[in-house]
């Protein structure tokens, strides 16, 4: 397989997009649950991030479409061309970006609220999930169950992503009990959040894969692999976050917080490793059952 | 009762044979490695499913020429492209296609030799 620089920007501006929308998602979800836990000045700084995301998610959506003409094209010229850019978006792109972009402006109401209100929790729930309504779970026969499933991996990767910001913002305060509750509660809604994301994923690949082998015997398999190392990784620097550092926070042990702080920023690290591996085989690759 | 449910969906997974796919190219004209003794007008594409051709482009001779294509055509299994001016020689055929129902880009390249003598430059 020969990838171009065009595949590569392809790839690279719906990983921005992922990051983005689902940041932004997860940053609304973490301020709903843990709002009396965050200090004023912590939410300002979260509201601010959300902000960014919402932008750049916008941004990215319209940039998307110019770069995807250009990648079917390989030319500068096709960036722009209008007939290449209504093939795209027939092909399901404007049902996709039209949910996001929707899920983004209600997303971006925060700003008119002093706390998160249901509506800009809608917009993160449609903003986030807006990706099952294109690709390869869309285009398999069962594809309302596949979109449930999506739909619920996605919720759950922009409750778990999402929340890394906010946490580092939140935990390079000094307070520590405030920090060990704000990391509690989200370890605490995590544990049911994640367990639903791993359970979706998995039945998802038993729709996509023909068989376990196609996992060593693919190129799409072994993307899969790969994000499944990455995600094991990140979930045990969750569970030690969990048991190990946020007890040792409660019990005001100064030396956590630096652990913590470390901690999150690898999990922010391995999070943007899942989030380009899952755009290089949403992009580049198919299962074998679309075969 | 949930039980029930899970074995029920189970078994209708199971038995729900994929329909369709991504934009795969099957066959085309003339065939990939194919060599032909009469300069084609036309080159078809024979896709698994319905897509739409976004881009076709013909290297020869180190020279690369993008072919126009019909792109408001209504997607399609077979794709034919006119095309005019070819001489004897290799061509290597790049095409790009879009899936319509879920919006997936499949690229992929083929050859085929035109029999004969290349004309001299000149």
């Amino acid at each position: 397989m020969q990838i171009s620089a065009w595949d590569v920007a392809a790839v690279g501006i719906k990983a921005i997009l992922y990051a983005a929308t689902l940041s932004a998602a997860g940053g609304v979800f973490f301020l709903f649950y843990s709002a009396a836990l965050v200090s004023a000045e912590h939410q300002r700084g979260i509201r601010r991030w959300i902000g960014i995301c919402t932008a750049v998610g916008l941004a990215a959506s319209a940039l998307r479409l110019s770069i995807l003409a250009g990648s079917m094209g390989e030319t500068a010229a096709s960036l722009v061309d209008g007939e290449m850019m209504r093939m795209i978006l027939g092909a399901g792109e404007a049902r996709a970006t039209g949910i996001r972009v929707a899920g983004l402006l209600l997303i971006a109401s925060l700003a008119m609220t002093r706390r998160p209100s249901l509506l800009a929790v809608l917009g993160a729930v449609i903003a986030a999930t807006s990706f099952a309504w294109i690709g390869h779970a869309w285009a398999i026969p069962t594809h309302d169950l596949s979109l449930a499933l999506v739909s619920l991996h996605l919720v759950g990767i922009a409750f778990w992503l999402g929340a890394l910001v906010p946490l580092l913002i939140i935990a390079r305060g000094s307070e520590l009990r405030l920090i060990a509750s704000a990391a509690g509660r989200f370890g605490h809604i995590a544990m049911v959040i994640v367990t639903v994301l791993l359970a979706a994923g998995t039945f998802l690949l038993w729709l996509l894969l023909d068989a376990l082998s196609d996992l060593w015997n693919t190129d799409y398999g072994r993307a899969i692999l790969l994000k499944l190392v990455l995600v094991s990784g990140i979930l045990s620097l969750a569970a030690f976050n969990k048991w190990v550092l946020t007890p040792r926070l409660e019990s005001n042990q100064l030396r956590a917080l630096t652990h913590l702080r470390r901690s999150i920023q690898i999990e922010m690290v391995l999070g943007s490793l899942i989030l380009i591996v899952t755009a290089i085989f949403t992009t580049t690759m198919g299962p074998s059952t679309l075969d | 009762m949930l039980r029930t449910l899970i074995w029920t969906a189970t078994l209708a997974l199971t038995l729900a044979a994929p329909s369709f796919g991504h934009a795969k190219l099957l066959s085309s004209s003339p065939a990939s490695g194919a060599q032909v003794s009469e300069v084609p007008k036309a080159i078809t594409l024979n896709f698994n499913e319905e897509a739409k051709l976004a881009a076709l482009t013909l290297l020869h001779a180190g020279k690369e020429t993008a072919v126009a294509v019909d792109k408001s055509a209504p997607a399609a299994k077979s794709v034919v492209v006119p095309i005019a001016g070819l001489i004897p020689g290799t061509y290597e055929v790049h095409w790009t296609a879009i899936a319509t129902h879920d919006g997936h880009v499949t690229k992929g390249s083929f050859t085929f030799t035109i029999a004969g003598t290349a004309p001299a430059a000149g």
